[in-house]
């Protein structure tokens, strides 16, 4: 039992797959100006990584390793077009404003990342609890980083007002480069308070 | 059996499943997905007459948006003649078809025009769709007059992709409020040029503040409203609408 | 001209690494060393000027809603088979990478050794396939689309290349500990983007 839980927790934060691994950066940035599409988003793809760590889990004996690649993708691409048509239906908004980047989640490292590393290998229910542990960990940078951003930029949170008139948004929160700054800091408080024992050369 | 039909025969059982699963979901959820389009641009409409529910709120249900629009509000196609289309109603229009100007698709512009009729003072307004480039994203909104034809009544603008915290401030009330009151015609009755100047600059009833340090997106917006409602204004007064 | 606005802001002002975060996973592994930010980013300038335009013609012909009238069947004329674009384009991406890898090896065996380790990686790279979705949502057309492919690769490349040769500075430099590696590569990405920014009052 303690071992499942550790197979959830171990990639929230000690090995978080987006600031330690460096897996799946690319949509977490740029869906983050809001909290709102952050957390849609984070849901979209912990849901997709979930499902698609389980198909792969339970075709992984039949899979013949010459297709493997592509039948991971086919499989993906399946599940995430599956996640793009019922957010067009029932969060319309939302879907408008993540356009491209709902499509982006099959080339996130994390998913195919994960169905190569440990859905291959192991069995259904270990490989469930994989795929929410990393899509869980995924989804703490990307609100983190979305919390930041909105507060700083705008002065809301969730679209509710925080800070008073007084309060000038810093464009540059908004802007791509504060994306990028706010992720480097996060990994040096990160890898200085808790991660201590990682080290990596560069 | 060879290890190469296994493999053909196991790919295709991959592609048969998803395929169909995909096909599937696909034609349950289209015709949700396409009253969400279609209900999105009401809502818009909606917007800039500036319809609200008691509370004072956007309207957002839609058996009321469907209400208020079956009884307060007509619609009809014009081309880019100011011309109106016959048999072409406006819940037939996609996005793609207003928003056609800038690209080169081939696509045919259409020009929706929403005709309000107030239930208590039976005065109407009347909404043209706008849209066209700013400095990187094609801007859309919605402009309404007052029955003078002459008088904005609201602006709205409901979707673009410029500079978060510059030129993205389009969508906020206080540029849009400004255009409230402005008017398109001159004392002589003649169409004046719209502008959107520098902040600071002098003010008349043609012109309206811009966006500090969104100059682009300023002069992509004066030219494409500009534009828009000489089509507009074509139909006004090849139908001599204007009093 | 219109061409060339379009190469000149999508290198420039919109780099798709820089301000639109696509390729982020490749970008930051690969920019360790000089030699290997140079190879990948000519294999991604390659397989995206072949990518876009192909992607175009799949979704124009095969995918849009009525995009199979030319066949001048009236049951798949009113086709609307554009739930599929995913699916396909990633699949056009992954065969059209493993089919430059082997017309590579085949006849430029000297490209080959240099790009050939790369190649197998731009399938999951996210640029080419955020290129291919970008430039459905913007509706380019076929011209436009080659163009937006090719100065995408070009920015792409132009990024990952810029940060290599700052990372090799870096390594002797004496940065804080939690900092090396990766923060400080985030961190540097974000001044380069800020650097790209000052693109952004062109007018074109």
């Amino acid at each position: 039992m303690a071992k499942m839980r550790k197979i959830v927790t171990d990639p929230l934060i000690d090995n978080n797959p987006v600031t330690w691994q460096v897996l799946g950066v690319c949509s977490a940035l740029a869906v983050t100006t809001q909290v709102k599409t952050a957390i849609v988003m984070s849901l979209a793809l912990t849901i997709v990584l979930c499902c698609s760590n389980v198909a792969i889990s339970l075709l992984r004996k039949m899979i013949p390793n010459k297709i493997r690649m592509i039948v991971e993708l086919c499989v993906i691409a399946t599940l995430v077009i599956l996640a793009d048509q019922v957010l067009k239906a029932f969060m319309y908004d939302v879907s408008k404003q993540l356009s491209v980047f709902v499509g982006l989640i099959i080339t996130n490292c994390i998913v195919m990342g994960r169905a190569e590393a440990y859905a291959l290998q192991n069995p259904p229910l270990k490989s469930l609890l994989d795929g929410l542990g990393n899509g869980l960990g995924y989804s703490i940078v990307l609100i983190l980083v979305a919390a930041i951003r909105e507060l700083f930029g705008n002065g809301t949170f969730l679209g509710f007002q925080i800070f008073g008139d007084w309060f000038v948004g810093n464009t540059l929160m908004l802007l791509p480069p504060g994306a990028f700054v706010i992720i480097g800091l996060l990994i040096w408080l990160q890898r200085t308070f808790i991660s201590k024992h990682l080290r990596e050369e560069d | 059996m060879s290890e190469q039909f296994k493999i053909i025969r196991f790919a295709t059982i991959v592609c048969l499943i998803c395929s169909i699963l995909l096909a599937v979901v696909s034609s349950a959820l289209s015709p949700r997905q396409e009253a969400n389009k279609a209900n999105d641009i009401k809502t818009k409409v909606l917007q800039v007459f500036g319809v609200t529910n008691e509370l004072g709120k956007a309207v957002t249900g839609s058996a009321e948006i469907e209400s208020i629009f079956s009884e307060r509000i007509t619609g009809l196609v014009l081309d880019a003649e100011g011309k109106v289309v016959a048999g072409k109603s406006v819940a037939d229009l996609t996005p793609e078809e207003i928003n056609a100007k800038d690209k080169a698709t081939g696509l045919k512009q259409f020009y929706p025009l929403y005709i309000y009729t107030d239930p208590a003072t039976s005065k109407k307004l009347y909404a043209m769709h706008v849209s066209g480039k700013g400095l990187w994203s094609t801007i859309k909104g919605y402009m309404a007059l007052e029955d003078d034809l002459n008088t904005i009544f609201g602006m709205v603008f409901y979707e673009n992709a410029e500079t978060p915290g510059l030129g993205a401030e389009v969508e906020k009330p206080f540029f849009q409020d400004q255009f409230k009151g402005k008017k398109w015609l001159d004392s002589d009755g003649k169409v004046a040029e719209f502008k959107i100047i520098k902040p600071g600059g002098e003010l008349n009833d043609h012109a309206v503040d811009g966006i500090t340090a969104a100059t682009m997106t300023g002069n992509g917006v004066e030219v494409f409203l500009n534009d828009d409602f000489t089509v507009y204004n074509k139909y006004f007064t090849q139908e001599g609408l204007r009093k | 001209m219109n061409l060339l606005n379009l190469a000149i802001e999508s290198i420039f002002i919109q780099n798709i690494l820089l301000s639109l975060f696509l390729g982020m996973c490749s970008y930051l592994a690969q920019s360790k060393k000089m030699e290997s930010a140079k190879g990948l980013g000519m294999a991604v300038i390659m397989v995206l000027t072949i990518a876009t335009p192909l992607n175009w013609l799949i979704k124009t012909y095969l995918l849009d809603k009525g995009a199979l009238a030319w066949t001048g069947i009236d049951a798949l004329a009113s086709l609307d088979l554009s739930f599929l674009t995913f699916i396909c384009f990633i699949a056009v991406i992954a065969s059209l990478v493993q089919i430059v890898e082997m017309v590579v090896d085949r006849f430029f065996p000297v490209l080959y050794n240099s790009l050939g380790i790369f190649l197998p990686l731009i399938t999951v790279n996210c640029a080419i396939l955020g290129a291919a979705l970008f430039m459905g949502e913007r509706g380019y057309n076929l011209a436009e689309a080659t163009v937006f492919g090719t100065s995408s690769g070009v920015g792409w490349a132009l990024a990952i290349m810029a940060l290599a040769a700052i990372r090799k500075k870096i390594r002797y430099s004496n940065v804080p500990e939690g900092l090396r590696g990766l923060g400080m590569a985030f961190i540097v990405t974000g001044l380069l983007a800020i650097g790209f920014l000052c693109f952004s009052g062109i007018s074109l």
